[in-house]
């Protein structure tokens, strides 16, 4: 069920960022930090203390998904994809690199790679 | 040397990945997944680093150290002496740094837009993880450099400002491991 609720977090902070930065023309960083202030302001919502600390961590991380430009990442498909990576992987490392700064970053960076080696792989789409 | 920038993000995500794994030994689902995405990863790795890149020469700005600087100590500040949690710490600190290119045409504003980000990132280290401040300086200026060093590398590719900023945090730590 938690592993479902980031999953589901990560999908909605990836998209949305990608929509603000691709197609209302924000910014890679705008759209980001903008969906990283949502994601902190969470913290202060009277939720349980894991969801408390892990949502802000979950929203910002994959809101990294979505500052990849369109001519990268090409279609919203990508970007879903990555976020179903980043959302795993987060659930699998979130813990190790506690307090590492960019240690969600990285993540981002890992799912949206891995990501685009699926694409290669399994649909032929070239990167 | 031309393959440098590639070296230095695969042996990062490779070393953030390995750790993982290493950690979830006792975890089926966790060493599975964590294992597929690997494999993903490095399918695309040997992709990219037999790609031939653009002959595109990218300027030097030294002015990115002092960006990156910035805005890791801001956002350090932010979490230390206002008690805000670091995710609110870094969106506001990379959100003053984003507006700057919509303000000013000024050349140096669409510089300092993400490395006031990458340094925000850095600037998100916990004091019981940093120290202090001589911590959060160092590592932003280890980021910085590695950003002045891929500035042409990743363009578009989600997570190179986090990446970055994981790499100065990781070698300042490596750095004061050994020294302290």
């Amino acid at each position: 069920m938690f592993l479902l609720l980031i999953i589901g977090c990560s999908l909605f902070a990836g998209l949305s960022t990608y929509f603000l930065n691709n197609r209302l023309n924000l910014g890679a960083v705008i759209a980001s930090s903008l969906m990283s202030i949502l994601g902190g302001f969470l913290s202060y919502m009277p939720l349980s203390e894991v969801l408390r600390e892990a949502l802000p961590l979950v929203i910002m991380g994959a809101s990294f998904v979505g500052m990849a430009s369109e001519k990268i990442a090409g279609s919203y498909r990508l970007i879903t994809l990555s976020s179903v990576f980043f959302g795993i992987l987060f659930y699998c490392t979130g813990i190790f690199f506690e307090g590492f700064g960019g240690s969600l970053g990285t993540t981002a960076a890992i799912a949206f790679c891995s990501s685009l080696g699926f694409q290669e792989l399994f649909l032929k789409e070239r990167f | 040397m031309r393959k440098l920038p590639q070296f230095i993000f695969f042996v990062f995500h490779l070393l953030f990945i390995g750790f993982a794994i290493f950690e979830s030994q006792q975890q089926l689902f966790q060493l599975t997944a964590l294992i597929l995405i690997t494999s993903l990863l490095l399918y695309f790795y040997t992709k990219h680093i037999s790609k031939k890149k653009d002959s595109t020469n990218h300027e030097i700005h030294l002015e990115t150290i002092f960006f990156v600087i910035a805005g890791g100590l801001a956002t350090f500040l932010l979490q230390d002496q206002l008690q805000l949690n670091a995710v609110l710490s870094a969106g506001i600190i990379g959100l003053t740094g984003g507006v700057l290119p919509k303000l000013t045409d000024h050349r140096l504003a669409s510089i300092a837009s993400p490395a006031i980000y990458c340094g925000a990132f850095v600037g998100m280290t916990p004091a019981i993880v940093a120290g202090n401040y001589i911590f959060i300086l160092l590592a932003s200026f280890s980021a910085a450099c590695i950003l002045i060093l891929l500035r042409g590398d990743f363009k578009g590719y989600a997570g190179k400002l986090g990446t970055i900023a994981f790499a100065g945090v990781s070698l300042v730590s490596l750095l004061t491991y050994f020294l302290l």
